[in-house]
């Protein structure tokens, strides 16, 4: 795949329409049961007791949040490394949690209880998200920063 | 570094704009997550601790799943100590049903038991057993979802989980 392509306008929107969409539908279900994703987050036996309650509540929003500003097209790299740097964390997270043998519901888009989630398969998945967060963080860049640069001056003709 | 500063940004934003939206939920009673919700430290893996009397078959909880269990609200606990330790202190919601005088009281706890429901049986520590037995009767009478929470309100105290104490009632 060319740099060409990758840079493509309608590819980058493209990419920042699934990876915004995705976290605004992962963030609904969680935010309207803020206790149990709670449970959820404390399953993972990773988190301190007093953090519990503040990442069940704030999590959710920071993701709608961040999603809708990246497809909207507002602070489009800031936004991006928000989303970005939750995905290395949870690819993280899950890595550890599936290395101590928890099986656990990941949480990602349910809060459900009656959801059993394949840790593997859940990681797998986040990488392909990170792949599209890495494609918008270099490519998207790109074209800013060529937007930014000033036209080289030419030498006077005397 | 512009970029950074805004992403912390929206951190916080976001993260206010759920703090705010909980609250609000709260005081519109919108099940909004309670601010004083504990949750047991469970960051270290901690074994179960096996009952003497264990028989395959016997459903042990471990102070977390005892509290997954607490936060549905259909659970029932079941105090199994006497009547003079159950008013000090019990584990806050619970029903007291000492198991050693079972037939004083089964009419008056029967009415309160659903067998579609989990219910949790519990006593004082590691040296009783009274909340295996109560469960095994349980299961035997058709409440399949009867489960022990052996040294339960030991370890509940442990956990600084919700109780209610004399003073309090």
């Amino acid at each position: 795949m060319n740099s060409q392509l990758l840079q493509n306008r309608a590819i980058l929107f493209l990419s920042r329409l699934i990876l915004g969409g995705l976290f605004i539908y992962a963030s609904y279900d969680k935010a309207l049961n803020p206790l149990a994703f709670a449970q959820i987050i404390h399953h993972y036996r990773f988190v301190p007791p007093w953090l519990v309650n503040l990442s069940a509540v704030a999590l959710p929003w920071i993701e709608l949040l961040a999603g809708a500003l990246l497809i909207v097209g507002l602070k489009v790299r800031p936004s991006n490394l928000v989303l970005g740097g939750l995905l290395v964390f949870y690819i993280y997270l899950l890595s550890v949690t599936a290395a101590r043998g928890i099986n656990i519901n990941c949480g990602c888009f349910s809060t459900s209880s009656t959801v059993k989630s394949i840790l593997i398969a859940d990681i797998i998945r986040d990488v392909a998200f990170l792949l599209l967060s890495i494609h918008i963080f270099i490519f998207y860049g790109a074209r800013a920063r060529r937007r930014k640069r000033p036209e080289p001056r030419r030498n006077p003709i005397r | 570094m512009k970029s950074i500063r805004d992403a912390l940004i929206i951190i916080v934003f976001g993260a206010a704009v759920g703090l705010i939206a909980n609250t609000l939920r709260n005081a519109i009673g919108a099940h909004g997550l309670a601010w004083d919700t504990p949750w047991p430290d469970n960051r270290k893996k901690v074994e179960l601790e096996i009952p003497p009397s264990y028989q395959p078959g016997d459903s042990l909880l471990s102070v977390e799943d005892a509290y997954t269990l607490y936060l549905r609200d259909s659970t029932l606990f079941l105090d199994a100590r006497e009547p003079i330790e159950f008013v000090e202190a019990h584990i806050k919601g619970a029903i007291n049903f000492p198991f050693e005088q079972w037939d004083l009281y089964w009419e008056s706890v029967k009415p309160a038991l659903n067998p579609n429901y989990e219910i949790v049986a519990y006593c004082g520590g590691l040296d009783c057993e009274l909340s295996l037995f109560m469960a095994r009767e349980l299961k035997r009478l058709g409440y399949e979802k009867a489960y022990i929470f052996f040294g339960g309100w030991q370890k509940w105290l442990d956990a600084k989980l919700p109780v209610e104490l004399k003073i309090d009632e």
